[in-house]
């Protein structure tokens, strides 16, 4: 069992160090052999990964690999998370109150928008999320698709509210925050046509 | 980096495998490796591809001093020493 996590850590190693480094992954793995005869091959795993995320800024591939995770866990998931709290919490006063204005006008009239409006923001997050996951697989032709998903949630969020609760501040500036995000996204995908990693 | 040259210019012509490399500096294989691929990149150390011991294992990388690293391997031992020891011109 621990045999196995080492070789799977190795593994995780030698795809940290991309396509230049393959020649010391391979390194990496042919001792894992003679750590695991002294008993220390998780150790020497551990160490291997360590080794190859000290080495992810040095080389190109390291620092895409740095750049997508970073957009993915430190913009696109906390995004998504924001947007899921605000169905979870006090809604719709959590989403359209956050734009800091005056505190949405809801009455018997306007009510029944509240679900669908709900909906629509968790469409929003679960489109973030799959984003996120489709960045890290580097599946750009699937992050068009999940992008294209995400706009039209967007851009039906903004006249939703605007029609049903004449404030759409907060779905403007959600749509603003998707624009930048999915222009990372896109510069990202551009970067890695140029180089086509694996 | 000191405690690499050290260990790699007990025997400098021999060549070393990284595990070995490891219990011999005390260096861990997050530390060694860096190192490694530093000083190779730098035309320090060289490595060649080496065939397994016993059969069904895979190749092993092995490491030694080039010249250059071997001279820097003296001059850091050199640094090192104490100045009454040091050797000097005549």
């Amino acid at each position: 069992m621990r045999e196995k996590a080492a070789r799977a850590l190795v593994a995780l190693a030698g795809r940290s160090l991309g396509g230049g480094g393959s020649g010391w992954a391979l390194a990496m793995e042919a001792e894992l052999d003679a750590a695991a005869e002294d008993g220390r091959a998780l150790g020497f795993a551990l160490g291997c990964v360590a080794a190859a995320w000290r080495e992810l800024p040095a080389h190109e591939e390291g620092r895409f690999i740095l750049a997508s995770n970073a957009l993915a866990l430190v913009l696109l998931v906390p995004a998504a998370a924001l947007l899921l709290a605000s169905v979870a919490g006090d809604f719709p006063f959590s989403y359209l109150g956050a734009a800091g204005g005056q505190m949405p006008l809801v009455n018997d009239a306007n009510l029944p928008a509240v679900p669908p409006l709900a909906a629509l923001v968790a469409l929003l997050a679960a489109a973030h999320l799959r984003i996120a996951w489709l960045v890290l697989e580097r599946d750009w032709d699937r992050v068009a698709g999940a992008a294209m998903l995400a706009a039209a949630a967007a851009v039906t969020s903004v006249i939703f509210t605007a029609v049903a609760f004449v404030d759409c501040a907060s779905a403007i500036r959600q749509a603003g925050t998707l624009c930048v995000e999915l222009a990372a996204v896109a510069a990202l995908a551009r970067w890695h046509g140029r180089r086509a990693y694996a | 980096m000191l405690a690499l040259l050290e260990g790699l210019s007990e025997r400098p012509r021999e060549w070393r495998h990284g595990y070995e490399l490891m219990k011999k500096t005390g260096l861990s294989s997050g530390t060694l490796y860096p190192l490694l691929m530093r000083m190779t990149e730098q035309g320090l150390v060289e490595a060649e591809w080496q065939a397994p011991a016993q059969p069904g294992r895979p190749a092993r990388h092995a490491y030694r001093l080039t010249a250059s690293g071997v001279a820097l391997a003296r001059a850091s031992e050199e640094a090192g020493r104490p100045s009454g020891l040091r050797v000097s011109p005549a």
